[in-house]
């Protein structure tokens, strides 16, 4: 299905020059003017490169090492905001760096890096006490919104009981979603969708990241699903308003944005 | 110097594995003829001076008895009258009395000699008698007498010993026959294997430069070679077999992967001709293509790894019921938009022991599948049914459904039914993928006609 023009935004311009067109600020410097430190553990040179050119592009500070011991020491010494980890390191492998940290107390926001073919242990990655999981290949905007949900995740620390994003809000006691005084009757499901976007303004998430948070399976649909769901739901959001809050990200994802 | 091609033709044979065969053949064959007539031979001699033995015994016996009883008179009388009987062998006697004075019929006392096979238990002497200027050998028994006369009994051996002559030469002609006739016979049987397993390795060097398609000529006769012919025929049946697939496999990649390929190498053609106004809708179809290609390729990856059993995903006991109702909900405004109608019948609960997410996987394809090929305002009909050990999960639709000469083979990779390649997007793995993961929990899947459509269904273990 083709979304509605006005919501389509390139994602390689959004990510590239955030700023510019003054409605949509992403990634690393809407949250806070500090800019964001990310460790890379990865030996594979190419990979490390494309992520590393990937994450500076959008204004992130990357600090990259090239195997599993070198990864642990700067991991305890260093103050990241998050840490990517291949799972297959020389000297020492990743789920192990994830361990001693964790044993070191040290609850960095952790992503793993797996190649497709390697054994397949996402439970136990994240049994260890990794944050999320992404099998290479993979794109680079799938990167950048999981490390941007990461980040965020270690800011926001406080339940909250309300979601607000512009004149859209979800009372998350009563379930009662509202916009402008108007009162939306949502499905479960549409219900779960709205709430993971809501708790994610401003952040693009992706395809994946949705049928993984929200339907809960890790799984590769043939056809893109997860698009008709968002337009029952951008049907009963946005429709009738000026204001569109729910976008697509072309080649990514969704954002819920709030207007300027 | 011999030429060079004769050098090679002797190597050949005396070098080649028939002559060595033979060769030892030949030596074990020699080595149990000998032994087996040369056992014969001692058996057959030990017989006949066994029967000289008695003989002596019993003429020492009778000899002894007469002259106990009547002197040295009655015991030449009995020599005279019994002994002429006794022509072959030979009868001699002799008595030499206490009184020094020598009778018999043998002349001089006889020197003894001891006889050579004593050891075999032959309890006899031998000596030599002059007769006609003839020098001959006879076997002897002696016995002595308290008054210190000695009673010596000869019988000749000559007869005895021609026997033996004899019967020594019919063996070794026999042995030397025997191993002449077994060696003639081991080279013709072996040179006829040896043949054999040449035919065989020519037609395996052919298959070997390519031709997959050469067989092994099937024995007439019943047994281990005619057993082996059929094996490796079978053998190169099923690699042919594999080796087509491959084949077809990587045909289809090609064809498949050329498509979109093109489309894309075109956009890329198109974005530097263009001045710059459609230039991002270019580039973000460009995306759209590359990201299509790679899931493609990621899809292709995942059923090789699923195949190969090296996931080692976390099996878990888990309801297949809400399996089931998650991905109909998931897959629900789909099917509305084409106004298909899914029902399901489903027990309230369905425990299974398996991968959640590749059974999810498997499920959401199939219903993929039949909403995509079943017509606007259609029915899809989702049956779960379980007994103790499986369950049976049946997709029914009223779609276009499957060409019975295409059903076994949309579980291949990148196979697409012909006539829905251009109408419906998709890349020809989602069956494949179904029937990976479905292999993978040791369940089955099978087609068939619904009139009109299709129905799937898969059987699955409850626990593996």
């Amino acid at each position: 299905m083709q979304p509605e023009a006005s919501s389509v935004y390139n994602a390689r311009r959004l990510s590239k020059y955030p700023n510019n067109e003054g409605k949509v600020v992403t990634m690393a410097e809407n949250a806070s003017s500090r800019p964001k430190i990310i460790l890379l553990v990865e030996d594979d040179k190419n990979v490390a490169e494309f992520i590393c050119n990937g994450l500076r592009d959008n204004g992130y500070i990357v600090d990259h090492v090239g195997d599993g011991d070198q990864g642990l020491r700067r991991a305890k010494q260093g103050q990241f905001d998050t840490m990517i980890i291949d799972r297959m390191l020389p000297r020492r492998d990743g789920l192990s760096i994830i361990q001693s940290l964790r044993a070191a107390d040290i609850q960095t926001p952790v992503l793993i890096l797996s190649a497709l073919g390697e054994v397949d242990d996402r439970v136990k990655g994240l049994k260890v006490g990794a944050d999320d999981y992404l099998v290479k290949p993979f794109a680079i905007e799938e990167l950048l919104a999981r490390v941007e949900v990461l980040i965020r995740r270690g800011e926001v620390g406080h339940a909250e009981t309300r979601l607000t994003v512009g004149d859209l809000e979800m009372d998350l006691l009563t379930h009662k979603v509202t916009r402008a005084g108007e009162v939306f009757n949502l499905q479960p499901r549409e219900y779960r969708l709205l709430e993971y976007l809501m708790k994610h303004a401003g952040q693009v998430v992706t395809r994946t990241m949705l049928l993984e948070n929200v339907w809960d399976y890790h799984f590769d649909p043939q056809t893109n699903v997860i698009d008709v769901h968002i337009s029952r739901l951008r049907q009963k959001i946005d429709k009738g308003f000026d204001n569109q809050l729910l976008h697509t990200v072309r080649g990514t994802g969704y954002v819920l944005n709030a207007p300027e | 110097m011999l030429p060079n091609k004769l050098v090679d033709t002797y190597r050949g044979v005396f070098g080649s594995y028939v002559f060595r065969f033979i060769s030892g053949y030949a030596f074990w064959l020699s080595i149990s003829v000998f032994l087996l007539l040369g056992i014969i031979y001692s058996l057959y001699a030990r017989d006949i001076y066994r029967d000289i033995e008695q003989q002596l015994d019993y003429e020492l016996g009778q000899i002894h008895d007469h002259y106990v009883e009547g002197g040295v008179l009655r015991a030449r009388q009995y020599v005279q009258t019994h002994g002429a009987e006794i022509t072959a062998p030979k009868l001699l006697y002799s008595l030499l009395a206490s009184d020094g004075e020598l009778h018999g019929n043998v002349g001089p006392p006889p020197v003894l000699e001891d006889f050579e096979f004593a050891w075999a238990g032959l309890n006899f002497q031998t000596f030599n008698y002059q007769e006609h200027g003839q020098d001959l050998r006879f076997a002897a028994v002696t016995r002595g007498y308290d008054d210190g006369s000695e009673l010596l009994v000869g019988l000749s051996l000559i007869p005895a010993e021609d026997k033996i002559q004899l019967m020594f030469d019919l063996l070794l002609r026999g042995t030397v026959v025997t191993i002449l006739l077994g060696v003639i016979g081991g080279a013709v049987i072996s040179s006829k294997l040896l043949r054999q397993v040449e035919a065989f390795n020519t037609i395996i060097r052919k298959i070997l430069a390519g031709d997959l398609s050469k067989r092994l000529p099937i024995n007439r006769y019943s047994g281990d070679f005619r057993e082996m012919e059929i094996n490796i025929n079978k053998m190169l049946d099923r690699l042919q077999e594999l080796m087509a697939g491959v084949r077809r496999v990587s045909d289809n990649i090609a064809h498949d992967l050329r498509t979109p390929l093109t489309r894309l190498r075109n956009h890329v053609a198109q974005l530097e001709l263009s001045g710059g106004g459609h230039k991002e809708e270019i580039i973000a179809s460009l995306s759209t293509e590359a990201d299509e290609l790679l899931a493609t390729f990621n899809a292709a990856l995942k059923i090789a790894q699923i195949e190969t059993g090296n996931r080692q995903s976390e099996f878990n006991r888990h309801d297949f019921t809400t399996t089931i109702l998650d991905v109909i909900e998931l897959y629900e405004p789909v099917a509305a938009e084409k106004r298909i109608r899914i029902s399901d019948n489903l027990p309230r609960e369905a425990s299974i022991e398996g991968d959640r997410d590749l059974l999810f996987q498997v499920v959401a394809n199939l219903l993929d599948n039949a909403i995509k090929y079943t017509g606007e305002g259609g029915l899809i009909e989702i049956i779960l049914q379980q007994d103790a050990d499986r369950l049976k999960l049946q997709f029914r639709d009223n779609g276009i459904g499957i060409p019975l000469a295409d059903r076994h083979r949309v579980f291949e990779r990148f196979f697409r039914v012909e006539a829905s390649r251009s109408e419906y997007p998709g890349n020809g793995l989602g069956l494949s993928l179904v029937a990976a993961v479905v292999d993978y929990h040791q369940g089955k899947i099978d087609l068939y006609d619904n009139n009109p459509g299709l129905c799937v269904s898969v059987d699955l273990p409850r626990s593996t």
